[in-house]
C-alpha cells in the first residue's frame, strides 16, 4: 500500500516536473524569438501602418470574381457530405499544398527571395509541434503553437545570414537549400519517430487545412499591402533603389523568410499527423521544396491566388501520376516530379507572371490592366 | 550660413581606375552645388560616396556635423540624405504611387500617413497623371520627375541628384529649377546635383565645380 | 587516436576536396559568365557518373576511359540547353532564371530517377582500396589518381580561359556582358560554349567519384549540396576560390565523418559555411556579385 502511494508520488512528481521543462523550454523559445525579432526588426517596427483600405478584396476583383469565389468556397465547405474518401483525401493534400505554396509566396513572391529550403521549416514545425506533444504530452494545439515561433525564429535567423549586404538573391537561395539540408542531416541524427494518432477522422483534418488557407489568403492580403509588404516589393524589384529610398534590405529580406517560416510550421505539423510520424526524409525533403516552389511559380509568382490555383492544377495530376503506374502494376518513382519539374520550365518561359493573372483576366474575374492608363 | 556636407580628401579606385582623387568640397544649407564633367570623370561616384553605396579608401565625410562615412544606403538616407539615379530606377513592376509611397515610409509610421504624403508630393511633381501607372511604362521625363518624387519623400536635408535635368525639355528643366529654389529658401536643405554640361545649370546654381578625372578644379 | 590518423583522413578528404573544387568549378564558371546558377549542377554530376559506372559493370573496364565520352556528351548538352533554353530567359529577373533552372534541376534528378531506378549500381574500379605509402601516411590509389586527373583539368580549364581566343573572349563576357557585346562578341555562342564546358567539367567530377562511390539517383541531391557549399565557401566565379574552398570542405568534412560518424559531415560543412557568412559573407575570393 505504502510502497503504491510512492510510486504515485513519484508519478505526480514527474508529471509536474515534466511540465515544468515543458513551460521552461517554452520561456525559452518565446524568449528566443522575441530576441530574433529585436535583432530583425519584425513585426511591430516594421508593419507599423498594418492595413491599407484603400484597396481591399472587393475592388480587385470584378463581380463575376466573386461569384466564382463563393461559389468554389460553398463547394469546399460542403465537401465532405457529397464528396467520397478518395476526393477528400485527395482535396486534402491539394490544399496542404496551397497552403505551403502561400507560406513560400511571402518570401518568394512578395520579397522576391527565393528559398529553396522551405522544407526545413516543414520539418522544424514538426519536430518541434510533435516533440512538444511526445515529451511534454501537452495539448496537441499547443505544438504547432510553439512550432511557429521557433521556425519563425530560424526563418530569420537564415534570412539574414543568407542576405549579408552584397548576397544577391542566387546566393540566398543557395544558403536557403545548405541549410535546410544540413536540418535533414541533425534530424536524421535525431532519427524517426511513431506519433500518436490524432483523434478525429479525415473531415478534421480536411476543414482544419482549409481554414489554414483562408488564413493564410488573409494574411497575405494584409501583409501585401502593409507598410512591410511595401518594402518587400521595392526589394523585389531594385535592391539597389530601395536601399536609396531608406529600406534597410537585409532586414526587409530576412522578415520575408521568417514570417515565410513562421506559416510553414503549422503545414509541417499537419503533415506529421498526416503521416502518424516524424520522418526525416519526407518532412526535409529537398524535393518538396522544390515542389513547393514550384506550385507557387506555377501559379503565379507574388499573387493572392496565384500559389492556391498552381495547387489546384498540379496536386491532382501528380496524385494521378504517382498512382496510375502502381495501378498498372509499374512503378515509377520520379514520374511526378519530373512532370512538374516540365510544367514549371514550361510556365516559366512561356508566362513568368504564372498562371493566374492570365487565366484570370481571360476568365474576367480581375480588372484587365488597362483600368489606369494613360490620358 | 550652417555647413551640410563636408568632403575631406576622399579618394575611391575601382580595381586600378581612380574614380575619385583627394575630392575636398563643402556645401551649405540652402545652397545649390552643380558638379560638371563629362561622362565617366566620377561624378556618379562621387554621388555614390557620399550616398553610401561605395566606402571610400580614404577621406572623410561629415554631414550635418557628424561622421558619415561608410554608412550604409538606408542609413544615409535615415540620417537625411537622399539619392537619385542616373539612368533612373523606377520600381519597375510597382505604380508610381506605390514606389514613392516607399520612401516616405521611412518617415511616416502609418501606411495611410505614408501615402497621403507620398500623394502630395506626387501632385506637386506633375506625376497625378500616371499615379496609378506601373513606373516601367514611364516616359524618361517621368522617370527622372519619379526619381525627384522618391527623393523627396525620404524627406532630406541633403538632395543628391546625379543627371536630373538630363534628356528633359527646357520648361521641364526650369520646372525643376524652381522647384529646388523653392526647396532651398529656408536654407535647411542643401542640393548637390551633377551635369554634363555647365551651362545647363547656370542660372539656376550657386556654385559650379569642375570634375576631371576624379579631381575637382574650379 | 592518433594525430597520424587524422592527417591521413585529413589528406583523404584534401583529395576529395579537389574533385568537389573541381566539380563546383563547373557551377562557378557557369555563374560568372552566364549568371545563371546550374541548380541541376548535382544531377549532371550523377549523370556522369552513371556513364562512367555503365562500362564497369559491362565489361569490367577502368571508368576513367568513359571520361572524354562524358565530357563530350555533356558539353553538347550544356550547349544545347543554354542555346535553346537559358539563353532565352537571359533578360528575365533573377528570380525568373532561379526558378526556370529549379525547373531543369527537377528534370534531370528524376530524369535518372526514371531512366535508372532508385537502386545504387557499385563501381569497384580495378585497384579499389590499394593503398599508397607515402612515408607515415597511406593514402587510397584511387583517390590520389581522381585528385590528380581534377588538378589536370583544372589546369586545362585555366589554360584555355587565359590563352585561347575564346577563352579570353569568355572572360571579357564575365567582366561585362554589355561591353562584350559593343566589340562585336557573339554573347550567345560564348555563353553556350561556357555552359558546355560548365557541364562537362561538372560531369567530369563525377566520373572521378564514381571510381569510389556506389551510384544512387538520391546522390545528386548530395552533390548538389556539396556544390552550393563550396560555391559559397570560394566566392562565384573565381577558379581559386572554387578549388580551395572543395578542398576545405573535403577536409572538414572527411575530419568530421571520422570524428564524430558520417551523419556529421553535412552538418560540419553547414557549419562552415555559416562561419564563412558571418566572417566574409562574400566567400573567400571576396569578390562583388558576378
Amino acid at each position: 500500500m505504502r510502497n503504491e502511494d510512492t510510486v504515485g508520488r513519484v508519478r505526480e512528481l514527474a508529471v509536474v516536473v515534466r511540465n515544468a521543462v515543458g513551460t521552461a523550454l517554452w520561456l525559452a523559445f518565446a524568449a528566443l524569438a522575441w530576441l530574433l525579432n529585436l535583432i530583425t526588426g519584425l513585426p511591430d517596427r516594421m508593419i507599423q501602418g498594418t492595413l491599407d483600405l484603400s484597396t481591399d478584396f472587393a475592388t480587385a476583383v470584378t463581380p463575376a470574381g466573386r461569384g466564382l469565389a463563393l461559389l468554389v468556397l460553398a463547394g469546399l465547405l460542403t465537401l465532405p457530405v457529397w464528396a467520397g474518401a478518395p476526393a477528400l483525401s485527395t482535396l486534402t493534400v491539394t490544399l496542404w499544398f496551397a497552403y505551403a505554396a502561400l507560406a513560400w509566396n511571402i518570401a518568394g513572391g512578395f520579397a522576391g527571395q527565393i528559398s529553396l529550403g522551405h522544407a526545413l521549416f516543414l520539418g522544424i514545425g514538426a519536430y518541434v509541434g510533435s516533440g512538444v506533444l511526445i515529451h511534454a504530452g501537452q495539448n496537441p494545439w499547443l505544438g504547432p503553437v510553439l512550432a511557429v515561433p521557433v521556425a519563425g525564429a530560424v526563418g530569420g535567423l537564415v534570412g539574414w545570414l543568407a542576405s549579408r549586404p552584397g548576397l544577391s538573391v542566387a546566393r540566398f537561395a543557395l544558403v536557403t537549400a545548405v541549410l535546410a539540408e544540413a536540418g535533414r542531416h541533425a534530424a536524421l541524427l535525431a532519427g524517426p519517430h511513431a506519433l500518436p494518432a490524432v483523434k478525429g477522422g479525415p473531415a478534421l483534418f480536411y476543414y482544419l487545412i482549409l481554414a489554414m488557407v483562408l488564413a493564410a489568403l488573409v494574411l497575405s492580403r494584409v501583409l501585401q499591402h502593409s507598410g512591410l509588404g511595401c518594402r518587400w516589393l521595392a526589394v523585389r524589384e531594385d535592391a539597389v533603389a530601395a536601399a536609396a529610398a531608406g529600406v534597410n534590405v537585409t532586414r526587409a529580406r530576412a522578415s520575408a523568410l521568417a514570417i515565410s517560416a513562421a506559416l510553414m510550421a503549422p503545414a509541417g505539423a499537419f503533415q506529421a499527423c498526416l503521416e502518424g510520424g516524424l520522418f526525416p526524409d519526407s518532412l526535409f525533403s529537398f524535393t518538396r521544396s522544390f515542389e513547393i516552389l514550384a506550385i507557387a511559380a506555377i501559379g503565379g509568382l507574388g499573387t493572392l491566388f496565384g500559389p492556391v490555383l498552381g495547387a489546384l492544377i498540379v496536386t491532382p495530376i501528380g496524385e494521378m501520376l504517382s498512382t496510375l503506374p502502381a495501378r498498372m502494376h509499374h512503378e515509377m518513382p520520379g514520374l511526378r516530379l519530373f512532370c512538374i519539374g516540365a510544367l514549371l520550365v514550361l510556365v516559366m518561359v512561356l508566362r513568368p507572371t504564372g498562371l493566374w493573372l492570365w487565366l484570370a483576366r481571360r476568365l474576367g474575374l480581375v480588372p484587365s490592366p488597362g483600368g489606369g492608363s494613360r490620358k | 550660413m550652417n555647413t551640410l556636407l563636408v568632403l575631406e580628401e576622399v579618394s575611391k579606385a575601382f580595381g586600378g581606375v581612380r574614380a575619385l582623387e583627394n575630392v575636398s568640397l563643402s556645401l551649405d544649407g540652402g545652397e545649390i552645388l552643380a558638379v560638371a564633367g563629362p561622362g565617366g570623370v566620377g561624378k556618379t561616384t562621387l554621388v555614390d560616396v557620399i550616398a553610401g553605396v561605395h566606402r571610400p579608401d580614404s577621406g572623410r565625410i561629415c554631414f550635418d556635423g557628424r561622421d558619415v562615412t561608410g554608412f550604409r544606403p538606408d542609413r544615409a538616407c535615415a540620417v537625411g540624405i537622399g539619392r537619385s539615379f542616373d539612368p533612373p530606377r523606377p520600381f519597375g513592376g510597382l505604380s508610381v504611387e506605390d514606389g514613392v509611397t516607399v520612401a516616405a515610409l521611412l518617415r511616416e509610421g502609418e501606411m495611410v500617413e505614408a501615402r497621403r504624403r507620398a500623394l502630395e508630393i506626387i501632385e506637386r511633381l506633375g506625376l497625378a497623371a500616371v499615379r496609378g501607372l506601373p513606373a516601367a511604362a514611364l516616359t524618361m521625363p517621368e522617370r527622372r520627375w519619379l526619381e525627384l518624387a522618391r527623393v523627396l519623400a525620404t524627406g532630406p536635408r541633403l538632395v543628391l541628384l546625379d543627371e536630373p535635368l538630363a534628356e528633359l525639355s527646357a520648361s521641364d528643366c526650369q520646372q525643376i529649377g524652381e522647384l529646388l529654389r523653392a526647396l532651398v529658401r529656408r536654407g535647411r536643405v542643401g542640393v548637390l546635383l551633377t551635369v554634363e554640361d555647365a551651362c545647363m545649370v547656370s542660372g539656376l546654381t550657386d556654385r559650379i565645380l569642375t570634375l576631371d578625372h576624379g579631381e575637382l578644379v574650379s | 587516436m592518433t594525430l597520424g590518423f587524422i592527417l591521413n583522413i585529413m589528406i583523404g578528404g584534401l583529395l576529395t576536396g579537389l574533385v568537389y573544387g573541381l566539380a563546383a568549378l563547373g557551377l562557378s564558371v557557369v555563374w560568372g559568365v552566364v549568371r545563371v546558377v546550374n541548380l541541376a549542377h548535382g544531377g549532371i554530376m550523377v549523370a556522369g557518373m552513371y556513364a562512367a559506372a555503365l562500362p564497369v559493370a559491362a565489361r569490367g573496364a577502368d571508368p576513367l576511359l568513359a571520361l572524354p565520352v562524358v565530357a563530350a556528351g555533356l558539353f553538347v548538352a550544356g550547349f544545347v540547353l543554354q542555346r535553346f533554353l537559358i539563353g532565352r530567359i537571359a533578360a528575365t529577373p533573377e528570380s525568373v532564371r532561379l526558378l526556370v533552372m529549379a525547373g531543369v534541376a527537377l528534370l534531370v534528378m528524376n530524369g535518372l530517377l526514371l531512366a535508372f531506378g532508385p537502386g545504387g549500381r557499385g563501381a569497384p574500379a580495378a585497384g579499389a582500396g590499394d593503398a599508397l605509402a607515402f612515408g607515415p601516411f597511406l593514402v587510397d590509389r584511387l583517390q590520389v589518381r581522381a585528385a590528380l586527373v581534377a588538378l589536370m583539368v583544372t589546369v586545362l580549364l585555366f589554360l584555355f580561359f587565359n590563352l585561347t581566343g575564346t577563352g579570353k573572349a569568355i572572360r571579357a563576357c564575365a567582366d561585362s556582358p554589355f561591353g562584350a557585346r559593343v566589340i562585336g562578341l557573339d554573347l550567345d555562342h560564348l555563353c553556350a560554349v561556357t555552359f558546355g564546358l560548365g557541364a562537362a567539367v561538372t560531369g567530369v567530377a563525377g566520373c572521378l567519384l564514381a571510381q569510389t562511390v556506389e551510384v544512387r539517383p538520391t546522390l545528386a541531391i548530395d552533390y548538389t549540396i556539396i556544390g552550393f557549399l563550396v560555391v559559397l565557401v570560394g566566392g562565384p566565379g573565381s577558379v581559386g576560390g572554387a578549388l580551395l574552398a572543395g578542398m576545405l570542405v573535403g577536409m572538414v568534412e572527411a575530419v568530421s565523418g571520422a570524428l564524430f560518424g558520417p551523419e556529421s559531415r553535412e552538418l560540419a560543412g553547414c557549419g562552415l559555411l555559416v562561419l564563412i557568412l558571418l566572417l566574409w559573407p562574400r566567400g573567400l575570393s571576396g569578390e562583388a556579385e558576378p
